[in-house]
């Protein structure tokens, strides 16, 4: 086997690790989310039942059946804070954001949420009192991120 | 004061050894040159094995060994680029000089071949009785990195995740509050006391003779935090004449790929410019660096200022007194990264933290002396001062000072020319004043003696080390680590090696008593954490082939299993606060594969390394209860290198599996919020090498490809470098 020969079939071995290299590398990268996303106020006093408030996101707007239908919730707004930007990834769909207090710590809320939403019981209590907001669905497209403003009287 | 008369007497009696010593003494005296081109070799390190006599090559390739005591030697000449050549039974007289000429032949793999972190002793890499990785100035330099941990990830079993070293996946992601792999500089450690964690910007990159990675248990060389490997880095000496270098590096991030992702509309610019000069005066040698280093970053608080001041100095008291005193000042200003805006911006801080910065200084100060006591009797002592202050700017106010000293006092010995021991003591005193760690103080004393000796064609390396350790002037903790391993190399192409050792860490301050918030996380101290310990055994063999398809290939494989007990994780609990818990047992078992081949006529070279992984948590029955958080199960690395005369080019692709296990942030299968994705980088380089010019061309990232190594935090985006290097 002359050296060429042999160049030619190392080089061939290494060339087809960099294509699947490539091939491999346009499929898995990460890319543009889909979502809604804004900032969560509050006004008034802080009741002292309510640890935090974040807004939770429903497949259907079902207050009394809400565990059942949760998708997702916002970073938590803590007591004392008056104002937080907030970022939900969705999939594409419809949905409605509700803004909700936290009964418990978020930490606690978030350490135990897969037991409490298997449950069915999730500590938490609807603050919005403007229902209309609430029934008004929000439609995510593709890669598309949808601003929501709201805001919370107490 | 009775005693004194009798310190007298030792003293005398020395003094009269040494006199007799220099009146015997021997002289060899040499010139090494390269095989075929005639060339004088600079820099080519000459030892008499079985002694600690040993000198290397000056300006024009001659080296001078002198004060030796007549007898019979054999002379290692050893040089990256070169293999290594023995010349057997030397006999030197009283008073008398030897004349001896070395010619070595060219290694085409051209990677280093002494170590001495394996075993504490300078040894072929094919004697190593465990996993070592080897990176020369070459591999080094082609990669163009500001900070080392850009080097070593492309070595077999060797990952990071977000700066955390981590050696066949030992020690995950902790927080920054500790690291089972111990950096050492010149073999002194470098890790800070409080956090444990590496501080890859004190490292002087380009100033590198060689990097060793050790991947297996080192508590019994080395102590706590080696139980995962150690990573020695040995800083080059000045050349034998005169030398200037001016490094300079600009580059550019590109802007994403995606016009969601957008967030400014100049990237700026990324630029190093770096200046040394080495000379020798006299017997003795230095050098001194200056770096200005300066990024506007890939995300918006990635962005750095800094000056880094480092120098080295050797100093040569004829053949058997030597000392080298190594000191490093680092300055900086940078952005604090925390977490993303949010996946639909990911390059963006989160508003409230848009001028969160840290500003800091470290200090570094270590040295040796060695004296030579007599051919087969070496003392050396160690010492380091480590200096560290930060404070945060912004939402985050944490302020760090920290200051360490470590010393340590070894003896060696040759008992004959196959029997060799090492013993020494070390005490490490640290101090930190922090606040999420409040004020504390540590001391360490540690006590260990290793043996090897040669039987036919087996090497067998056993030793021991026990640390005891101290926490707020109270006893914490204490453990022993012993190691027995062995090699055996019949034949010049193939060593195999096994080894089975203990390993312990004991806990750090910032584990103990970290009090912090991590977004709605809460971090709480645990002072009744335990030291961890652990068992390691693995099997490995080398082979170096020719005559196939390449002009050379080179084969490593190893299987390992490291079975950990009360290993230390940040682990939630069920109210959502985090402690440092001592989680049970675990076991990270694995093989490792490596290859480098030659392609023919030194046309190129082609590495590909795999590592798979086994990381589980354990019940106390031994049965299988979790995976272990961030380590990568599947591990591979391929690097090409095509050279075209004084043209090489070089392509290289690395992919890691998805992470299987995070711990910091919930994923939700039903919003698609999971960011854990599998890497698959792909980087290239040119290089065009014309004597005292060099030019490289690197892109980093070339196919912009996007991942988390931690929750929240997207990896680097791409980077265009051009580099030009003057040396004069």
């Amino acid at each position: 086997m002359t050296w060429m020969a042999r160049l030619a079939a190392g080089l061939s071995i290494t060339c087809a690790v960099v294509v699947l290299a490539i091939s491999c590398s346009l499929k898995d990268s990460l890319g543009p989310v889909a979502g809604v996303e804004g900032e969560l106020q509050v006004s008034g006093e802080w009741p002292d039942s309510i640890k935090a408030a974040a807004l939770i996101v429903l497949d259907d707007v079902v207050l009394e059946d809400a565990a059942d239908h949760l998708i997702a919730f916002s970073d938590p707004l803590m007591p004392g804070d008056t104002l937080i930007p907030y970022f939900v990834q969705l999939r594409p769909g419809r949905y409605y954001l509700v803004a909700a207090g936290l009964t418990v710590e978020p930490a606690l809320f978030l350490a135990n949420m897969e037991a409490n939403s298997a449950d069915g019981d999730i500590p938490f209590v609807i603050l919005d009192d403007d229902l209309s907001a609430i029934a008004t669905p929000v439609l995510i497209r593709k890669d598309e991120v949808v601003q929501v403003n709201r805001t919370i009287s107490f | 004061m009775e005693k004194l008369p009798h310190i007298r007497y030792l003293v005398f009696a020395t003094f009269l050894y040494a006199n007799a010593v220099a009146q015997n003494a021997a002289t060899i005296v040499g010139h090494v040159t390269a095989a075929g081109s005639g060339e004088s070799l600079i820099g080519a390190n000459v030892s008499l094995i079985g002694t600690f006599y040993g000198a290397a090559t000056d300006s024009e390739g001659n080296f001078l060994i002198k004060e030796l005591p007549p007898g019979s030697y054999t002379l290692l000449v050893s040089m990256i680029g070169y293999r290594n050549v023995t010349v057997d039974s030397i006999i030197v007289r009283a008073g008398e000089t030897l004349v001896q000429e070395v010619t070595m032949d060219r290694d085409v793999l051209k990677s280093p071949q002494i170590v001495v972190s394996a075993a504490r002793f300078e040894q072929d890499i094919m004697e190593a009785p465990i996993s070592v990785s080897v990176l020369g100035v070459r591999q080094i330099f082609d990669k163009a990195a500001f900070s080392l941990e850009e080097v070593v990830i492309d070595e077999s079993g060797v990952t990071s995740v977000k700066g955390q070293l981590n050696i066949r996946g030992a020690s995950g992601y902790t927080l920054g509050a500790g690291s089972r792999s111990l950096l050492l500089l010149d073999g002194v450690p470098l890790l800070g006391s409080a956090a444990g964690n590496i501080v890859w910007t004190v490292v002087p990159s380009s100033e590198i003779e060689r990097v060793e990675i050790m991947k297996s248990a080192g508590s019994a060389l080395y102590g706590s935090s080696a139980m995962g490997g150690v990573l020695n880095i040995i800083t080059r000496n000045a050349s034998a004449s005169p030398e200037n270098k001016l490094r300079i590096r600009l580059g550019r991030y590109s802007q994403p790929r995606f016009d969601q992702w957008r967030w400014r509309n100049d990237p700026g610019l990324v630029y190093t410019v770096e200046a040394t000069h080495a000379r020798p005066f006299g017997d003795h040698s230095g050098w001194l660096r200056l770096q200005r280093n300066s990024t506007p970053g890939f995300t918006e608080l990635n962005w750095l200022n800094a000056w880094n001041l480092t120098g080295k100095l050797k100093l040569n008291f004829g053949s058997r007194y030597t000392a080298v005193l190594y000191a490093n000042y680092y300055s900086e200003n940078k952005g604090l990264e925390s977490v993303w805006k949010s996946p639909a911006e990911p390059f963006e801080a989160p508003a409230i933290c848009a001028d969160d910065k840290s500003v800091g200084q470290k200090f570094n100060l270590n040295g040796f002396g060695n004296y030579i006591y007599s051919p087969r009797v070496v003392v050396k002592a160690k010492a380091a001062w480590y200096d560290v202050w930060w404070r945060n700017h912004g939402t985050n106010t944490d302020f760090s000072r920290e200051q360490k000293y470590f010393s340590e006092l070894q003896g060696a010995a040759n008992w004959s020319s196959t029997l060799s021991t090492k013993a020494g003591v070390a005490l490490e005193r640290g101090w930190i004043n922090a606040r999420i760690f409040g004020v504390h103080n540590s001391t360490m004393v540690a006590a260990y003696l290793h043996a090897r000796q040669k039987v036919g064609h087996w090497l067998v390396s056993l030793g021991a080390r026990n640390e005891q350790y101290y926490v707020d002037g109270e006893y914490l903790d204490g453990a022993l680590a012993p190691s027995l391993a062995v090699n055996w190399r019949r034949y010049d192409w193939l060593s195999l090696r096994s080894s089975v050792g203990g390993g312990f860490r004991v806990p750090t301050i910032a584990e103990m008593f970290s009090h912090s918030q991590l977004n709605v996380f809460k971090v709480e101290p645990n002072p009744d954490l335990k030291t961890e310990a652990s068992v390691s055994f693995e099997a490995g063999g080398t082979m170096i082939l020719s005559g196939l398809v390449f002009d050379q290939v080179r084969l490593d494989g190893a299987v390992f299993v490291n079975r950990f007990n009360q290993i230390i994780e940040p682990v939630p609990d069920n109210l959502g606060i985090i402690h440092f818990e001592n989680i049970t047992d675990a076991r990270i078992a694995g093989q490792e594969l490596s290859l480098s081949a030659v392609l023919p006529a030194e046309r190129g070279l082609i590495k590909v390394a795999y590592t798979h992984l086994d990381p589980v948590i354990l019940s106390l029955a031994g049965n299988v209860i979790d995976t272990l958080s961030y380590r990568y199960r599947h591990n591979l690395q391929n690097t090409l290198t095509l050279n075209f005369g004084a043209v090489a080019a070089t392509v290289e692709y690395r992919y890691a599996s998805r992470l299987e296990k995070t711990e910091l942030f919930d994923t939700n299968p039903l919003t698609g919020q999971d960011r854990r994705v599998p890497l698959h980088l792909v980087n290239s380089g040119l290089a065009w090498n014309a004597g005292e010019w060099e030019v490289l061309l690197r892109i980093e990232n070339l196919f912009q490809y996007y991942y988390v190594e931690l929750e929240r935090n997207m990896a680097a985006e791409r980077l265009i470098t051009f580099c030009l290097f003057y040396t004069f």
